[in-house]
């Protein structure tokens, strides 16, 4: 495969529209901070240490499989690729992606390992893909948790297959309903199977077990409120002699109008693959199949610390219409607080302060947030400074001299 | 004149920019709309009757700036009308003779026309636009003042970063998305900044109805609602227009819905290419990715952490003697608390106050934990139990909250509360400065006059830590300790690795012992170093006399009273003795002081009791002084030297006949003062330059407001021992006329003037910032006194009617046709008898009062054929000494009457002040009608938003009228009758009247005005009766007397 972003093109191909752009050291040579995304990624002091060094990965995984996940695409599409690499070689080969740091695997290749099942499935335009990392299906461990539960119960062909579909984005759309969510996932038929993965509620008896242990210890409380499942959630329920995740057959109850006799279908495996993903995004999604909303766990949670039902909030009252007043006086002027408004229009003291509070988005693999959008905070913020402290109002001698021209007599 | 307005209209979509509608109100139409009142269509609002023209307004104000390429848009607004006609938003449009009646207003619909840009390029308008327009054709209403403040904020959030790029949806269904640049504004104050602003809007600002259609009973937008969308809209706008050049370069077709999204906030077209069930999940695991956003808390509190530091030091670092405690903060209001114990307890919910502040305590406190046990494990440990209340920590551990931990958490909109002497004086490594008499023995005496310009102080540069002096071992001791939070003496102190290194430094290179000047010391003593070599300059320590001059020259109090001179005529009020000794002790350290009293408070006669002073102490003056002043104050300050100073001598150096070169320098070595203007120091510069004075006194020093200016610049360069400067406007407000003034005085002081500008004037002039003008009033505030005529120590010692006169001189021009005038009509009168000739002569007097006024008067006749622009103010001595006695005025706040004799004159006035002061003034006079002056007498005396400069036809309004919200009185033009002018002037010196009423009457030197006066004062072959038959008894003159009557003297 002849991907490297980094291979020579010809330069007398017509067809080449980018050669002026082409990359000038040879390949394999360590890149320089010429590349204005090297330039700001060390005034950032990001610290890694392995940002600056030459990405090995990009002469095994071209540029563009890295952010489409480890296949290969269609052979089209790798025509594609080709011209693109040399048009963007230098700035994608440096898209640094979130997994950078663990390059040191072979590039899993099911074409070469898994023979072609019979049938292909129809392209699919517009699916959503599952997040992996270099190969590896969900990236934290709850996520990975719930692909093994649905692991035990298929054979390896569907499940790859499952795997092809969901990184090929053949799911077409996913959304909640009762104990689960319904997919429709793209097959080799026109018309998107329905798929449905269901998980059988707790008993409200066995809730209250749940709850109790969850309870007793303020960090499970602390971490799904702010958007983590933690870590020993499984043995907090273990200790209850429960199970929060799928484990005892029939605890994950799966539909597919595909013709397969087998359930889970390769179909129902791809939806359960991207499931995975969405756990990252809300850790009550979990709590929600097992038959409790997210307000039910944290009221459960408080009511077991010994704490009081929740009372009826007021609901936060939108500012009131104010009608306009007809008096002249107080319809154009402005009101007095105005003077004590203020503003300090300095840079931050430490730069990217919103991208640093959030870290990089779970939800995006392909690109490290900071490096699209750095420059461009880094710029407006500039911009904003220049704007501030240029000195429009300065009289320049010109327009000083007029006033001196004062006759003297 | 224009008033230009900003109205914001929100974007009906979520993709549109959203975008600002510039129209003006122009006056000329509204003396139409006036004259002929539209009728109103019923329903469909009208088309506002003075908004001008869109295309008018293009040629107008555009050209040059991005309006020139808008588009003509309008807007529903509803405005308090009256009658058929929206209520004028400001006096300056309302012209004489218009009667507009604004009781009883009702809110009407108008289609407001102007022209329309998208938010980014409204910002550039919005910026940029100058408060003032360079020829005074336009103003800023208060709507588009307004939104520059709120301009600001949007510059604020991009400067710091605050801002998220977003996903969202575009339609209710959720089937396209836009992608979006989000302001952050969870800072500290950015809740009540909001707040003040949505309370402080102007409601023009919100008076476009949400839906047009609605005609009765409308609907109009929130102030919040309206702030939040320009905020919102500039914000993305700009970062799209401005970061276009950084978008990440993609292949066309690239299928990664991430990458789409991100370049989607470069483009124009916010909308995303990727499908929606691509973007649905996309938008949902941004959500999640933002959730941490609003982890420390909500609108009304936020979750706080206290560290509390152990009484003593522990023993074994290890040992956990640390607490970090944990809590929630209401956000409006610190005091107002919750502890974890309170928040376990469940306590709350019975007290509304705390309540309505702190919704789900418990879920609050968790999710803040569960956050900032990220950013800081040693949190997690404490999580363990059911109800967390805090945390233990050893000595490490607190360093690396406070210093590592601690900003980030901040960042993240926790409040963070460490120990009270964190990063406090006295608790950090810092240096402090003993400043001391060079030498003990000598304790100068003050008033001795013999300390010179460069009067030194010793220096001590001192290492300090816990408020002590800390000596070399014992910094190599703690250095070697290793720790970055010790206990000396009982105190928690730092011994960070950066200060530990800022120090070694210290030790070598900081020059620890000197002799610095008394300017220099000032600066120090006053805050304005705070550092020295990257440690803070915690304090300075003074000593010997050093002490005294620094007691002193920080409070006024304090200063030795002094008599006044002996040879002075007349006698200091007690303020005025105040401000002589302020002066005297300036003086005596060699320091320049700037003296800006009000007008009127007789800061000439303090300036001259320390020349006075001097030269009794001395014998005679050090060197000559030089005063310098505007051209049209020369005479007057030779006048007053006379009238006060008479032992002072004087040369007056102004004209074309002046000295030149070694001539000049001869003269002026034997004189005490000489008396030049601004213009011919500029003009002589070389060799007044040459001349070492004793002292330079700049008069009306705002005149080197401009401190590029050639005239500035010569000025700066005279050598001169003691520098003085008066001023009667209010420099601390004007902040580079501050700086060059300062510059002048002590020349270093305020630094330069680029940094001046960085760190001083923009951020307090443009942004509001209170702490810089407070450092920046502490550090200037020595050095300037002003008293204002309303302080009661000065309302007390002031009589109730002060009277100056104000010699003016006649222009070259002027100067030239007066000449002629007398030559051409002399020669008639002479030619003539019986009526004719008192016909001509009373033609003359006319004539020549006339050209003292303005050539223009004499010579258009008509006021309507005059054009009142930048040269015409040039060509009137008179008139350019009224328009700097009228800033003064405005400045101060007072309302003035201004009384002419002629019409004509008073129309010019009325057109020619309101451009060029940015006030409006209105005019009374005989063709006015009678309901008419009625009102003008009314908004004059009760409005608050009234004229503050009232003209006046002697004749029309001398009599008759109560005006007693005047506190100043010009009279612009002489009568020969003084108790006429006298009841004039009682329109505000009268009962009711509550201040000082000062009175000016402008007499131009060497005419016929100064001519009259003499003649007033001295009374002499006049008697009353006489004079109080008008011009009659002039014509009565034979020749000679006449000719010395009108003869141009001087």
């Amino acid at each position: 495969m002849n991907d490297n972003p980094l291979t020579p093109s010809n330069p007398n191909d017509p067809s080449n529209p980018s050669q002026p752009r082409r990359p000038r050291r040879p390949y394999g040579q360590r890149p320089t901070n010429q590349g204005q995304r090297h330039d700001h990624r060390s005034k950032y002091g990001i610290s890694s240490p392995q940002r600056n060094q030459p990405q090995k990965t990009t002469g095994q995984t071209d540029g563009q499989n890295q952010r489409g996940g480890p296949r290969r695409r269609i052979p089209e599409k790798t025509t594609n690729s080709s011209s693109y690499s040399h048009e963007h070689g230098p700035y994608i080969g440096n898209r640094r992606k979130p997994s950078d740091k663990r390059n040191n695997h072979e590039p899993r290749s099911t074409e070469e390992t898994i023979a072609r099942p019979p049938s292909v499935p129809l392209k699919a335009v517009g699916g959503i893909k599952a997040l992996t990392e270099n190969g590896q299906f969900g990236r934290n461990w709850w996520a990975r948790r719930w692909i093994h539960a649905m692991e035990k119960l298929m054979d390896g062909r569907r499940l790859s297959r499952g795997q092809d579909y969901a990184a090929q984005g053949q799911v077409l759309s996913m959304g909640e309903i009762k104990n689960g969510v319904a997919a429709t996932v793209q097959g080799s038929r026109v018309k998107p199977y329905r798929v449905t993965i269901q998980v059988m509620p707790l008993k409200a008896e066995e809730w209250e077990k749940a709850l109790d242990v969850l309870a007793s210890q303020a960090v499970f409380a602390a971490k799904l409120l702010a958007g983590e499942m933690p870590e020993n959630i499984e043995e907090a329920f273990q200790s209850a002699g429960l199970s929060l995740f799928p484990e005892r057959p029939g605890d994950l109850v799966t539909q597919c109008s595909c013709p397969d006799w087998a359930n889970p279908c390769k179909h129902v495996a791809a939806a359960h693959y991207i499931l995975g993903d969405r756990f990252d995004e809300d850790p009550f999604l979990l709590f929600r199949m097992r038959g409790r909303s997210q307000e039910q766990v944290l009221e459960g949670l408080r009511l077991h610390r010994g704490g009081l039902a929740e009372e009826e909030t007021p609901q936060t009252v939108e500012e009131p219409s104010i009608p306009l007043v007809s008096d002249p006086e107080n319809f154009w002027e402005p009101g007095e607080q105005l003077s004590g408004f203020s503003v300090q229009i300095k840079m931050p003291k430490v730069s990217l302060p919103i991208l640093r509070r959030l870290g990089q988005p779970e939800i995006i693999r392909t690109f490290l947030i900071e490096d699209e959008l750095g420059a461009a905070y880094e710029s407006a913020s500039q911009a904003a400074m220049f704007l501030a402290y240029s000195d429009s109002s300065g009289v320049t001698e010109e327009t000083a001299s007029g006033s001196e021209s004062e006759e003297d007599n | 004149m224009l008033i230009l307005h900003g109205h914001w209209q929100s974007p009906r979509r979520s993709t549109e920019p959203g975008g600002m509608l510039f129209w003006a109100e122009n006056s000329r139409l509204l003396v139409d709309a006036v004259g002929h009142p539209p009728v109103l269509r019923k329903g469909i609002p009208s088309a506002h009757p003075y908004a001008l023209p869109s295309r008018r307004l293009r040629e107008e104000i555009a050209a040059g700036t991005p309006l020139w390429d808008s588009e003509s848009q309008s807007a529903y607004l509803a405005l308090p009308t009256v009658g058929s006609i929206p209520v004028p938003s400001s006096q300056i449009l309302v012209e004489d003779e218009i009667n507009f009646e604004t009781t009883n207003p009702v809110l009407e619909h108008w289609s407001v026309s102007g022209l329309w840009l998208p938010a980014a390029k409204a910002f550039g308008v919005l910026i940029n636009l100058p408060e003032d327009s360079p020829s005074g054709s336009f103003r800023l209403g208060s709507d588009l003042k307004f939104w520059r403040m709120v301009s600001n904020l949007v510059l604020e959030t991009l400067a710091l970063q605050k801002l998220i790029p977003s996903l969202e949806s575009a339609d209710i269904l959720g089937q396209s998305f836009i992608a979006r640049w989000r302001p952050v504004l969870d800072g500290e104050k950015d809740e009540f900044r909001l707040r003040l602003l949505s309370e402080g809007m102007p409601s023009i600002c919100r008076a476009e109805p949400l839906d047009a259609e609605a005609v009765i009973r409308p609907n109009y937008p929130t102030a919040r609602r309206v702030i939040d969308s320009f905020v919102e809209c500039m914000c993305d706008g700009l970062m799209r227009t401005w970061t276009r050049t950084k978008a990440p370069r993609i292949m066309p077709g690239e299928d990664d819905p991430a990458l789409n999204w991100i370049v989607s906030l470069f483009q124009e077209d916010a909308g995303v290419k990727a499908s929606s069930a691509q973007l649905q999940a996309l938008e949902s695991g941004l959500r999640a990715w933002k959730r941490s956003l609003t982890a420390a808390g909500d609108s009304t509190c936020r979750v706080s952490f206290k560290l509390n530091a152990p009484q003593v030091e522990p023993a074994n670092p290890l040992e956990k003697a640390w607490h970090l405690e944990y809590g929630l903060q209401a956000r409006d209001d610190h005091a107002i608390k919750l502890t974890s114990e309170q928040i376990w307890e469940n306590g709350i919910s019975s007290n509304p106050e705390y309540a309505s502040r702190f919704r789900q305590p418990q879920e609050k406190l968790l999710t803040g934990l569960g956050y900032a046990a990220r950013l800081f494990p040693p949190i997690l440990p404490s999580l363990e139990v059911s109800k967390p209340c805090g945390v233990d920590l050893d000595t490490s551990e607190a360093y690396r909250f406070l210093r590592e931990a601690s900003p980030l958490i901040e960042e993240a909109g926790f409040v963070v509360s460490p120990p009270e002497w964190w990063d406090r004086k006295g608790a950090r490594l810092a240096v402090r400065l003993r400043l001391e008499p060079e030498n003990k023995e000598i304790t100068p005496r003050p008033t001795s006059g013999k300390m010179g310009l460069d009067q030194l102080v010793r220096f001590t540069w001192e290492l300090s830590l816990g408020g002590e002096r800390i000596s070399r071992e014992e910094f190599e001791r703690l250095a070697s300790l290793h720790t970055p939070l010790v206990q000396i003496r009982g105190q928690w102190v730092q011994l960070e690795t950066t200060q530990l290194e800022a120090a070694s430094k210290f030790w070598s290179r900081q020059q620890q012992t000197g002799s610095m000047n008394l300017v220099q010391a000032a600066l120090y003593s006053l805050g304005g170093e705070e550092a020295s070599e990257g440690l803070p300059v915690d304090e300075v320590i003074v000593d010997g006399w050093v002490r005294e001059w620094l007691h002193q020259l920080e409070d006024q109090g304090r200063l030795i009273m002094l008599e006044q001179p002996f040879e002075l005529k007349g006698t200091l009020r007690p303020y005025q003795r105040l401000g002589y000794s302020w002066l005297t002790f300036f003086r005596n350290y060699g320091m320049g002081a700037c003296l800006a009293d009000d007008m009127g408070l007789g800061k000439t006669i303090q300036a001259l009791a320390v020349l006075l002073k001097e030269k009794e102490t001395n014998g005679s003056l050090p060197g000559p002084a030089m005063l310098i002043c505007p051209t049209s104050v020369v005479t007057n300050w030779q006048r007053e030297v006379t009238k006060f100073a008479p032992s002072i001598t004087t040369m007056v150096h102004q004209g074309a006949a002046r000295l030149r070169g070694a001539a000049f320098i001869d003269a002026a070595r034997k004189v005490d003062l000489v008396l030049s203007s601004y213009a011919v120091v500029r003009q002589d510069a070389e060799t007044i330059q040459s001349i070492p004075w004793w002292s330079v006194i700049l008069d009306e020093a705002q005149n080197i407001k401009n401190s590029n200016a050639k005239q500035t610049q010569a000025i700066r360069k005279l050598q001169a021992s003691y520098r003085l400067a008066l001023t009667g406007t209010p420099v601390e407000n004007r902040l580079s006329e501050l700086w060059s003034i300062m510059q002048f005085l002590n020349p270093g002081y305020l630094g330069s003037l680029e940094n001046f500008r960085r760190y001083y004037a923009l951020p307090i002039e443009r942004f509001g910032d209170k702490e810089a003008a407070g450092r920046l009033k502490k550090l200037v505030s020595p050095f300037i006194l002003r008293r204002l005529k309303s302080d009661p120590a000065v309302i007390q010692d002031l009589p109730e009617k002060i009277e100056v006169k104000d010699f003016v001189h006649l222009t070259h021009e002027q100067a030239e046709l007066y000449k002629s005038v007398v030559d051409d009509v002399m020669a008639k009168v002479q030619a003539s008898e019986g009526i004719e000739r008192r016909g001509q002569i009373l033609s003359l007097l006319t004539q020549l009062k006339q050209i003292c006024n303005h050539p223009d008067q004499w010579e258009k006749k008509e006021a309507e054929a005059v054009t009142t622009d930048d040269a015409f103010s040039r060509r009137s001595g008179k008139m350019l000494r009224l328009l700097e006695m009228l800033e003064e005025i405005i400045s101060e706040g007072d309302r003035v009457l201004l009384f002419t004799q002629y019409a004509e004159m008073g129309k010019i006035l009325a057109s020619w002040l309101p451009k060029q002061l940015g006030v409006s003034a209105q005019f009374l006079y005989g063709g006015t009608p009678p309901e008419i002056r009625d009102q003008m007498v009314k908004r004059f005396q009760d409005d608050p938003h009234g004229p503050p400069i009232f003209i006046l036809s002697l004749k029309a309004g001398g009599i008759g009228l109560n005006l007693t919200r005047a506190n100043q009185v010009i009279h612009f033009d002489r009568w020969w009758n003084p108790a006429v002018e006298d009841q004039a002037t009682d329109r505000a010196y009268r009962i009711g009247q509550k201040q000082n009423v000062q009175v000016h009457k402008m007499i131009t030197v060497g005419t016929l005005e100064e001519r009259i006066d003499e003649m007033i004062e001295s009374k002499k072959g006049l008697a009353d009766a006489i004079i109080s038959s008008g011009d009659q008894w002039l014509t009565e003159m034979n020749t000679e007397e006449l000719r010395d009557l009108v003869t141009l003297r001087g």
